[in-house]
């Protein structure tokens, strides 16, 4: 198989299903294809980390590949933020899956990510992010990397401030503004402080908010 | 290595020791200059206002005011330094004031994309060489015609010189240029915070060697991250860095 043969060009859609742009991708079945080509001998998964509300249920996989041409190793990791809303219930196959794709592209030296490591609908559709249609999107800093959310003392990864921020915009969008939001946000979470809120119950409180559809047109889901 | 982001690239060429402690270390900023965050939540009310003119709605000033308002109370939650004579409420009425000017000067084209993300392997425009870094982002706007517009607050307006040389922008069209194989036109949309506010929107372009310069400027500063080069860079930003005391303690190690 041609290297031009793996890579295929994906639309990338609004929410209106509007083209907004492409982006080149190769698939996992095809990298499965041309790895066996180049004399796939073996593929042993490792799963790292079991998705818990300790760890933002994030599941972590390790795979390494032996081909005619070494031995590839890579990690994947699958949570509730970085995949499409249908593969939530399957973040450990997810997160397997992303490692065998990442260790497939090193293995046949193909640069292009993978459609299977895209962050589900946020790649493919707009980048509006997961869950997109009308509701305020988190904020992203400056630039656009994800900060990476340090453990509490007790072990639990807290809120982010990405998310504290959308989950005021989500309450403004249903009339709720300043020290009226905030007193309902520590209500629904049931904590004396915002600072209690653990990067799980955030996620769980945006998803509540969300599926409330009382939310006008403010924007998208957290990444 | 993990990708790189444009945000990164900006931090390390500040200063590579603060890069290390916020990127590498991670060590929590004990404040956040309000400048910055205010800048974020300016954003989060033209991302809210940009997103309702694609979806077929016309956003009245208020609704996207509140937006911006709960995004700045939010903010507001963590310790903020304000400089000079701002203040909360100061900057909550120069953000209305501001996303007043944008409302009303924002009109006609459409945006076709809002926070476009993008992750590609960098590759040098010029020669077509392999720079084995993998460069993501997120760019503010698109227009129709393929414009591609940065949104900035700003104290000041943006020189010439600092367009043409305002790295964001450089990247953005970089990254168009790996993608669809052409340069696109520019745009800087810069909020001014002056005591009138004012909203400017200078057009700019690159060429095809200002786009290999800056494919090997990321290059060059991936290259030093996986050195470990983390060395300060003293400067009249170290004045209002979160990361001072660290950095004050740093003995080369």
């Amino acid at each position: 198989m041609k290297a031009d043969q793996l890579i295929r060009r994906i639309e990338i859609r609004d929410r209106n299903g509007r083209v907004v742009g492409t982006r080149d991708v190769v698939t996992y079945q095809r990298l499965l294809s041309r790895a066996h080509d180049d004399g796939l001998k073996h593929v042993k998964t490792t799963l790292v980390q079991i998705p818990s509300d300790d760890n933002g249920r994030t599941a972590i996989a390790k795979v390494e590949i032996e081909t005619g041409k070494g031995v590839f190793e890579a990690l994947g990791d699958a949570n509730p933020e970085n995949v499409n809303s249908f593969i939530v219930p399957h973040l450990i196959r997810m997160a397997e899956t992303r490692a065998k794709a990442r260790a497939l592209r090193d293995a046949v030296n193909v640069g292009v990510i993978s459609f299977e490591e895209l962050d589900g609908d946020d790649s493919v559709t707009d980048g509006f992010g997961p869950g997109s249609g009308s509701a305020p999107s988190p904020q992203r800093s400056s630039g656009g990397e994800r900060r990476q959310p340090t453990p509490s003392n007790n072990g639990a990864v807290p809120m982010t401030e990405a998310q504290r921020r959308y989950l005021f915009r989500l309450m403004a969008g249903q009339g709720l503004d300043g020290d009226a939001a905030h007193a309902r946000l520590k209500e629904l979470a049931s904590v004396d402080s915002l600072k209690d809120v653990t990067k799980a119950l955030a996620t769980e409180l945006i998803d509540r908010l969300l599926a409330g559809a009382e939310v006008p047109s403010h924007g998208t889901a957290q990444r | 290595m993990e990708p790189l982001s444009v945000s990164q690239v900006q931090a390390y060429l500040a200063c590579p020791l603060k890069y290390r402690f916020q990127y590498v270390d991670k060590l929590e900023k004990p404040w956040r200059a309000a400048a910055l965050a205010f800048g974020t939540s300016i954003h989060a009310g033209v991302e809210y206002f940009q997103r309702e003119r694609v979806a077929g709605r016309t956003p009245d000033p208020a609704s996207v005011f509140s937006m911006f308002e709960a995004d700045w109370y939010a903010a507001n939650l963590d310790p903020l330094v304000f400089s000079g004579s701002d203040s909360q409420e100061s900057l909550a009425e120069k953000g209305r004031e501001l996303l007043a000017l944008y409302v009303e000067q924002t009109n006609g084209k459409l945006p076709a994309a809002i926070e476009q993300p993008f992750e590609i392997d960098l590759v040098d425009p010029e020669t077509g060489e392999d720079l084995d870094v993998r460069f993501r982002g997120y760019v503010d706007l698109v227009e129709a015609d393929g414009t591609v517009v940065d949104l900035k607050t700003a104290a000041r307006t943006v020189g010439q010189g600092d367009l043409e040389r305002h790295l964001q922008l450089s990247v953005y069209a970089l990254v168009a240029f790996l993608q669809r194989d052409e340069i696109p036109s520019l745009r800087l949309d810069v909020l001014l915070k002056t005591r009138v506010p004012r909203f400017e929107r200078p057009v700019t372009t690159r060429t095809l060697q200002d786009l290999s310069w800056t494919a090997q400027l990321v290059r060059a500063v991936a290259d030093a991250i996986r050195d470990r080069a983390f060395h300060p860079n003293p400067s009249w930003r170290c004045s209002e860095c979160e990361y001072f005391a660290h950095c004050q303690a740093w003995r080369g190690q």
